[in-house]
């Protein structure tokens, strides 16, 4: 696929506008985007779903753990729109700085250290160097994490099957298995060979979260496209998803999905869209709430209900991965 | 087109270290990064190498190639001369951490020095906004931190590349 900007812009616009697209075309691809097409292809490039926080302190399910940024769901629905992620840190990266320092100023006392606990995860973290003693040939980490890509990529990317989610489902399994017998060599400072052995279990556990979540939602919504089911259904709006570690873990499950009702949307909110763009959206129950505006006073920005719930939707909707197209240079 | 590229590359840590030689593949339109990345997966998991961006942006991945200053994810493979080994060894402008990774905060204490943005009191929003001028003026500093001479020039470098870039060279963030 091509993109070709040179045929819309003049190259002095492009030049000024596309300063870093044009000197990386010109680096790494020998093209000039000023005169000539670029190979573009798409890829990953965002995570919408996140850590479970609420809107208001950015607080996690997790006492005293805060998180905002990418780490964090809710925040931009099923599809983040571009430079929204910079206001998104601006915003909630305060909130939670704010709040994480109220919570541990409030603390009466501070919470100790189970030492066992610490002693357990020092042990599992030097796993890698020893080996698990599973049964099975030893793993490299760097293998298992480009084959982990590969599947991600071919069964839960850019257009979604219900049957190639259930195979990526099964291949998240062998590749736990697999995971348990990866080995490290090497020495304990800066050794980027230990530190993806240890990032791949929570790459497994977040795959298989993007995964389950995908194949539960059956619709199309944003950054999630079902060939299976191509239609936004207005029922699937209110529902977040939420991924958690399963109570029994099975083999080739390690992850329970659970529906999340939305709080409905403030009705100060409400105001600011038009009835024809809410139709886009709300169910015909929703669209009967008398806080729903009225044809006549579509786009009329009423600020007075503003007091009327602070609630905000803030659920952990790990809808899967956004993607954005990206540049055939970048290999 | 792939072939099988000689390279020599600097194992050690702050106490001392050397040159140890590897032959790796590289494929057509590879930069050094994606080379170094393919010895780590297949030949030296514990290879210390600092990256972040693959863009020219951050500065993170920058080595000195053949004894020059470069980020190695702006190096194409095919501007190297052919059939020669390829030299890689750390940024002599930092003390050496684990093989190509260098103690960098020096970076850091000049950023804490550049002032933060504070606007104008008393502006409503909208009254204060950003002109072309000004983006025109930052690009000048990111032109400057991209090329080898970033390591002439920390504080610009540091100052300019505290936001962590992603790869999308577009809207990205």
């Amino acid at each position: 696929m091509y993109l070709d900007v040179s045929a819309r812009l003049p190259a002095e616009e492009i030049r000024r506008r596309l300063p870093s697209m044009h000197h990386q075309f010109k680096e790494l691809a020998d093209v000039d985007i000023t005169a000539e097409p670029m190979e573009v292809g798409p890829t990953c490039h965002y995570v919408m779903g996140g850590v479970e926080v609420d809107p208001d302190t950015a607080a996690s399910k997790v006492p005293g753990l805060y998180a905002a940024g990418e780490v964090a769901g809710g925040m931009h629905g099923s599809n983040r729109l571009g430079g929204n992620s910079l206001s998104d840190l601006l915003v909630f990266g305060r909130r939670a700085g704010l709040h994480a320092a109220l919570y541990s100023a409030a603390l009466a006392e501070h919470p100790l250290l189970d030492e066992e606990q610490i002693s357990a995860a020092a042990a599992e973290a030097l796993t890698p160097f020893e080996g698990s003693g599973a049964e099975g040939p030893v793993e490299n980490p760097y293998t298992l994490h480009q084959e982990l890509q590969q599947s991600m990529n071919d069964l839960v990317g850019i257009i979604r099957r219900e049957g190639e989610m259930e195979e990526a489902l099964k291949r998240l399994a062998e590749l736990r298995e697999r995971a348990e017998r990866a080995v490290v060599e090497g020495h304990r400072q800066f050794n980027p060979g230990w530190h993806l052995a240890l990032d791949l279990r929570n790459m497994l556990l977040v795959s298989e979260c993007v995964a389950r979540a995908a194949l539960e939602r059956t619709e199309s919504r944003g950054g999630h496209t079902r060939e299976d089911h191509p239609a936004m259904d207005h029922d699937w709006r209110r529902v977040n998803l939420v991924c958690s570690l399963a109570e029994k873990p099975a083999p080739d499950a390690q992850i329970g999905v659970h529906h999340q009702a939305n709080p409905p949307i403030r009705a100060d909110l409400l105001a600011l869209f038009g009835l024809d763009e809410l139709k886009k959206y709300l169910t015909e129950a929703e669209l009967a709430a008398p806080t729903v505006p009225g044809p006549r006073s579509a786009g009329a920005a009423d600020a007075d209900g503003a007091d009327t719930d602070s609630a905000a939707a803030g659920g952990a909707a790990a809808d899967g991965a956004a993607t954005n197209t990206q540049t055939g240079a970048d290999q | 087109m792939s072939y099988q590229a000689d390279f020599r590359v600097w194992r050690g840590d702050s106490s001392g270290g050397g040159l140890e030689d590897y032959s790796v593949e590289v494929n057509e339109g590879e930069v050094v990064l994606d080379i170094v990345h393919r010895l780590q997966a297949t030949q030296t998991p514990d290879l210390a190498v600092r990256w972040n961006c693959k863009a020219g942006k951050c500065g993170s991945c920058s080595a000195e190639i053949n004894g020059r200053p470069r980020l190695m994810c702006m190096t194409r493979m095919s501007t190297l001369p052919p059939g020669e080994p390829v030299t890689i060894t750390p940024m002599r402008t930092f003390p050496v951490q684990r093989d190509l990774v260098t103690d960098v905060s020096f970076n850091y204490a000049k950023a804490r020095e550049v002032p933060a943005f504070v606007p104008p009191q008393g502006l409503a929003p909208g009254e204060y906004r950003m002109q072309q001028a000004d983006v025109n003026r930052s690009q000048e500093f990111r032109k400057c931190k991209s090329s080898a001479s970033s390591a002439r020039t920390p504080a610009t470098r540091s100052a300019t590349t505290r936001r962590t870039s992603r790869r999308s060279p577009g809207r990205g963030s």
